[in-house]
């Protein structure tokens, strides 16, 4: 009985390992690019609907920030691609925008694209198209002194 | 005791403050900001000035270009002006076009000019507008930025609408390249030239010994180049006997030791310095961003 027990035990774990990891991928594609606003169709996680739809805010702001959006006038990100350097130079600003919620100021209509759904990865999701100026995000990063204004 | 708290709770805040300030940069010292001008491309024997007052949709092509300079807070020089006031003055000594419109860049005094070239398709599937602009530095050639817009096809005749909707579609990557060039500028130095030659009844050669060492002169300046220029950032064209070409050589835009704007006069300055400490006589001219020294 005991040899069972083990055996099965052994045999449950090898399948468990074998099985495969599935990892969430957010996703963040372009929409529309114009008149000095983009629009993302970017996908959140989140326990509640709200937290999944500000994942998907955020994750749309990281990508014009830290990554460029490719097709579009934005195909270089505003900020630079060393998201971590940027954040030890001006670790106020980011605190602000992120955590303190100052990002929402950027966005100018955050719409839902998809239900709020159970995923193969295991998590609550939601996809939403958003608008950001980026005119106005640029602007902002340039007066604080994130970004060095256009010249020398 | 409380007179004593504040005292001390200032001196802090005062000696912070201080602190705060960046002694190579000092606030009051503003960077010298490159001068812009937008240009129209021209053909080969194209009159500039009959071009640019017949054709509305190259004025707008140039309006539009301007615009995407203002929305980032940068003021460019006004080709249109130019072209004016070089008429009124009657500047222009050659009937060739070519040389017309190389003028108008010399007198401008601009150090970068933006290109722009349109391009209509009339179909019966539709009409577009293709633009390319390109971004040069004058004195050097270097080129800032390229790219190209397209209107996408539409039925309309408003050929200046396709033409606004064909630098929209590009106008702020092109900008942001721009942007990123001068980023290397300011993190690399500015790319100044320059030419060493001989006066004509110059006793020297580039291959005379000079100095204390008993190095050649172009020996001699070669290492003076790897110390002076910005982060060791030189580039030789060439060496003859009778000439030597620095084509790329960095210099920084704010003096190290000062923090003031530095430019190519005082890189010269510093070329003269050296000459007359190695015993030789020179003249310079300096044209753009070009050094010519002429050893005597």
């Amino acid at each position: 009985m005991k040899r069972t027990i083990i055996l099965c035990l052994v045999l449950f774990c090898t399948l468990i390992s074998c099985s495969p990891k599935v990892y969430p991928v957010q996703s963040c594609n372009l929409v529309v690019d114009q008149n000095n606003t983009i629009t993302l169709r970017s996908s959140g996680f989140g326990k509640q609907k709200v937290e999944a739809l500000d994942a998907a805010e955020r994750y749309a702001l990281e990508t014009i920030l830290f990554r460029g959006v490719p097709g579009s006038q934005y195909s270089s990100p505003l900020v630079g691609i060393n998201e971590e350097q940027a954040h030890q130079a001006n670790p106020r600003y980011f605190k602000e925008f992120f955590e303190n919620g100052r990002h929402k100021s950027f966005i100018m209509s955050s719409v839902p694209v998809s239900d709020y759904s159970w995923t193969k990865y295991k998590a609550w999701t939601i996809s939403a198209d958003i608008t950001i100026n980026v005119v106005s995000l640029r602007k902002d990063l340039e007066q604080h002194g994130v970004i060095r204004r256009f010249g020398l | 005791m409380k007179k004593t708290i504040l005292a001390a709770l200032l001196a802090v805040v005062t000696s912070s403050v201080a602190f705060a300030q960046d002694p190579t940069s000092a606030p009051s010292v503003q960077t010298v900001q490159p001068k812009i001008m937008v240009i129209p491309y021209t053909k080969e024997g194209e009159d500039i000035r009959t071009i640019l007052e017949s054709d509305v949709n190259k004025r707008i092509v140039l309006t539009k270009i301007k615009e995407a300079f203002d929305s980032r807070g940068f003021t460019t020089v006004d080709f249109t002006a130019k072209l004016k006031a070089a008429k009124d003055n009657n500047i222009f000594t050659s009937d060739n076009q070519t040389d017309l419109k190389a003028q108008i860049v010399q007198m401008s005094g601009a150090d970068v000019y933006v290109e722009a070239e349109d391009d209509v398709l009339l179909s019966s599937t539709g009409n577009s507008v293709k633009i390319i602009v390109t971004a040069y530095e004058i004195s050097t050639g270097n080129s800032l930025a390229n790219k190209v817009g397209e209107s996408n096809k539409f039925y309309t005749d408003d050929i200046g609408k396709l033409a606004s909707k064909a630098i929209e579609s590009c106008a702020t990557d092109f900008l942001n390249v721009m942007q990123e060039k001068f980023t290397d500028i300011v993190n690399n130095g500015r790319s100044i030239i320059i030419n060493f030659g001989f006066d004509a009844n110059s006793g020297y050669t580039m291959s005379s010994d000079v100095g204390n060492q008993g190095l050649q002169l172009s020996d001699e300046l070669e290492l003076w180049m790897e110390s002076h220029a910005y982060k060791n950032n030189y580039h030789i064209q060439g060496t003859t006997d009778t000439q030597m070409i620095f084509d790329d050589v960095r210099i920084p835009l704010k003096d190290p030791t000062t923090g003031n704007n530095y430019n190519t006069n005082k890189f010269a300055l510093e070329i003269f310095k050296f000459m007359r400490s190695l015993g030789l006589t020179i003249s310079r001219d300096i044209k753009g961003n070009t050094i010519y020294i002429t050893i005597k």
